[in-house]
């Protein structure tokens, strides 16, 4: 463990990450405090305000003002905590849905393996953001239905991976060995196969994160994602789309937001594989 | 060969039954189109009779069974809101969303495999943190605000390109772009990190103790056994691609099957969204299964039992 940490410190892209997303975090923890102005409060009389540092910018609103004269640094402040919530959620959600399938169809193999991957070859075979959208269009818009969308559109990763890896362990002898002595599957499952392939998905869930993030804000661009009272990144960037031929700055911020959000955390899953995969120990 | 094409052929139907089925019950799910299509102030008696007209009044169980046997028949309907067999409509716009994902794909091969290459020559140093890091930045590219912001910056700002459209190869620079960054990236990443694999193994170091050169163990033997990966997760991209033009074709008003499904989504328009997803599904399901019998081809150690 702690030539993990030792790896992880000496590693540039990792710190680079951890940097990027230490401002995002106390965001999100500390929007209420941070944010100078109430992400909903629309002054009519500063519409389209540039950001600070350009020509006619008011100093009052760092980043500019959106159409209707709300002050995007604080709606960007408090669309950090729905970004992470939902970064977050989905993958626990879907990391658990997949994970049960996947070890349940490589440690029982014959019929239900080989059931479980008819299925997720269908949800490869399906455009996931085709699914999304569709079921969007059916529940009502809010956090929750968005979360179990994404959920039920993401568990397919760790379903593959946790198969593989479950089917391998099966033949492996502290396995046999557990099955010799007619431990439950339960107890298999739980004792020997789960702690063995954890790491493997922990990275997969880091990954994932990123990946959360960047299918709600398509889908809250593409207008079916959360409430409009809810100031999240994608919706924010939407709403500045028909200012996009003479205000740069409502479409653009936002999508920075995201953009490096999202680096961030690929940089620490990817310092995170590359301190735990033997393979990269030279 | 000719055996395993076939058993491949043969596994391709549960998955595509399966589509069939999510598409179905999710198209139902949506709303009924007889309300959108009727005037607001309809009675309902109005609505009932163009439900009628439309099959939409049968029981679920009915409407999915003549459903599978319209499919099996590749007819799925007429489209609610233009009155074209849907079909038909579907691949009307089908070539503008192959140019697209064609041009993208090429995009993301040319420069993904050169940036992967280099990446494994040069691993550890600073040029392979640096790929690796934009690498990593290309995966984190929301594609709908890329769209944006090249819109703005060539578009708006410059005057160079065309914002919206298709027709001339001009129109084509943006969208192909946008729609490559994120396969560009993941094919850069999947090559290095599979080189890095190969150049470990046993077989390569017996070519170096046999003093074949640097340059011939790499081309020789690290790139032609890392070459069936790749093919592979071109092939599975294709899906990300083909999804990735739906918001593509929509932020730059491309006419294709991705921006047309968006719309038939909104309009309620059952027969459209069927239609498309299963041709969706089956450009997907199909180039995989070629890409699988070319690995086959490709790799001795892949037996086709």
């Amino acid at each position: 463990m702690t030539s993990v940490i030792r790896r992880l410190a000496r590693n540039p892209l990792f710190l680079t990450g951890v940097i990027f997303l230490l401002p995002i975090l106390v965001f999100a923890v500390g929007a209420q405090w941070i944010a100078p102005h109430d992400p909903h409060e629309q002054v009519l009389s500063l519409r389209l305000t540039p950001p600070a540092f350009q020509k006619g910018g008011n100093p009052a609103y760092l980043l500019g003002t959106d159409g209707l004269g709300r002050d995007l640094l604080s709606r960007v402040i408090y669309g950090a905590r729905v970004s992470l919530l939902i970064g977050l959620a989905v993958v626990t959600i879907s990391g658990l849905i997949g994970t049960a399938i996947g070890v349940t169809a490589g440690y029982f193999g014959g019929l239900v393996d080989t059931l479980i991957m008819r299925v997720i070859d269908t949800f490869l075979a399906f455009p996931f953001l085709l699914l999304a959208l569709a079921v969007m269009a059916v529940l009502k818009p809010g956090l929750w239905n968005l979360i179990m969308v994404l959920a039920l559109t993401g568990w397919v990763p760790y379903a593959r991976v946790a198969r593989i890896r479950t089917r391998t362990l099966r033949g492996v002898e502290f396995v046999e060995a557990a099955v010799a002595l007619a431990a439950s599957s339960a107890r298999i499952v739980n004792r020997h196969v789960l702690p063995n392939i954890s790491s493997s998905l922990v990275i997969i869930a880091c990954m994932e994160v990123g990946a959360a993030i960047l299918a709600e804000s398509t889908l809250s661009f593409l207008g079916l994602g959360i409430r409009p009272d809810i100031p999240t990144w994608g919706m924010t960037l939407n709403e500045g789309r028909g200012y996009l031929l003479f205000a740069w700055w409502p479409t653009t911020i936002p999508g920075i937001f995201i953009l490096l959000t999202v680096f961030g955390i690929n940089l620490v899953g990817d310092g995170i594989r590359d301190a735990t995969d033997p393979r990269s120990r030279h | 060969m000719i055996p395993y094409v076939a058993r491949r052929l043969l596994m391709v139907i549960p998955t595509l039954v399966g589509v069939m089925l999510i598409v179905f019950f999710l198209t139902f799910t949506i709303g009924n189109p007889a309300v959108l299509l009727v005037p607001a102030e309809a009675e309902p008696a109005d609505i009932a009779r163009v439900e009628a007209a439309l099959g939409l009044d049968q029981p679920i169980p009915v409407q999915f069974a003549k459903y599978l046997g319209r499919i099996v028949r590749l007819d799925f309907g007429t489209s609610f809101y233009s009155d074209g067999p849907a079909m038909q409509l579907v691949l009307s716009r089908l070539p503008a969303t192959l140019q697209l994902s064609l041009a993208a794909a090429i995009i993301a091969v040319m420069i993904g495999v050169p940036a992967g290459l280099f990446g494994a020559l040069w691993r550890g140093r600073a040029a392979d943190m640096f790929l690796s890091a934009s690498v990593l930045f290309g995966m984190s590219i929301p594609n709908f605000w890329l769209g944006l912001v090249l819109i703005i910056f060539f578009g708006v700002q410059l005057k160079l390109l065309p914002i919206s459209g298709m027709g001339t190869i001009k129109h084509l620079v943006l969208p192909s772009i946008t729609l490559a960054t994120g396969m560009l990236a993941s094919i850069a990443r999947l090559i290095r990190n599979d080189l890095l694999d190969v150049l470990g193994a046993d077989f390569i170091r017996t070519a170096q103790a046999k003093g074949v050169g640097r340059a011939a163990v790499f081309v020789r033997h690290a790139l032609k056994n890392s070459l069936s990966p790749v093919i592979t997760l071109v092939g599975l991209q294709l899906g990300a691609l083909l999804g990735g033009a739906i918001v593509t074709e929509s932020v730059f008003a491309w006419p294709g099957v991705g921006r047309f499904i968006l719309q038939s989504i909104e309009r309620r328009d059952y027969p459209v969204v069927q239609a498309a997803t299963f041709v969706l599904a089956v450009i997907f399901i199909l180039t995989n299964l070629v890409i699988d019998v070319i690995c086959a081809r490709l790799d001795p150690r892949i037996v086709y039992d």
